[in-house]
């Protein structure tokens, strides 16, 4: 809540298009969840030296059953989940917000990982890793997005 | 871009919440036009323009008033 509001927001209900984004968001928020908590129990359980921090690694086999469900919640249900949600459940300020977070995250990208790459030829740095530069570009563009709808 | 939107919006009692629900935007982004953090698209400033019933250019202004 800003000092601009006059009103207290709070006692108005949310909008149609906002009630969307936020329910997106739990689901968002829920296959998450359960998708870290079954990489957790399938790594733990049924590969050997298998740990639950897979996910985030190079190395270390995973289950393929997991690695085939894992996919196809991330080639199919998110962009589903994502085409709705530019579609029917952002307004425009937080379609702008969401795309300089892209252009943040993208310059971010191409700066940093050429030059990791070329440091690491010249011996200066460890191989690049690959997850860790993903993690990165999703957290700065995460960071952009909320810093422009919510400041 | 300085505008009368706080202003035309506390003539009516309303709340963000209530102005972004009748322009069909919500609250935060409400707030960023009235603060000037972010400028409406053109479709959005006829919408505010109607819904008070006043000219984009009495609402909004780019500083550029005086120029020929």
């Amino acid at each position: 809540m800003t000092g601009t509001a006059m009103k207290n927001d709070k006692k108005y209900p949310l909008g149609k298009k906002e009630r969307l984004n936020r329910t997106i968001m739990i689901f968002c928020g829920v296959i998450g969840v359960l998708t870290g908590g079954i990489f957790a129990i399938a790594n733990d359980t049924g590969v050997e030296n298998g740990s639950a921090y897979d996910l985030f690694t190079n190395q270390g086999a995973i289950p393929v059953s997991v690695a085939i469900a894992f996919t196809l919640v991330w080639c199919v249900i998110m962009p589903a989940v994502a085409w709705i949600w530019h579609r029917k459940a952002i307004d425009e300020q937080e379609a702008a917000a969401y795309r300089d977070g892209g252009y943040y995250s993208a310059y971010a990208f191409i700066i940093i990982t050429p030059a990791w790459w070329m440091l690491w030829r010249g011996g200066i740095l460890p191989q690049p890793h690959g997850v860790g530069i993903f993690l990165a570009f999703n957290a700065i563009w995460l960071f952009v997005w909320f810093w422009k709808k919510y400041r | 871009m300085k505008n009368q939107l706080k202003v035309l919006r506390a003539m009516r009692n309303w709340s963000q919440a209530e102005l972004g629900e009748h322009l069909d935007v919500s609250r935060q982004a409400v707030n960023a036009i009235e603060t000037g953090k972010y400028d409406p698209s053109l479709p959005l400033a006829f919408k505010i323009s109607r819904l008070f019933g006043q000219p984009i250019e009495e609402i909004f202004d780019d500083g550029n008033g005086d120029e020929k």
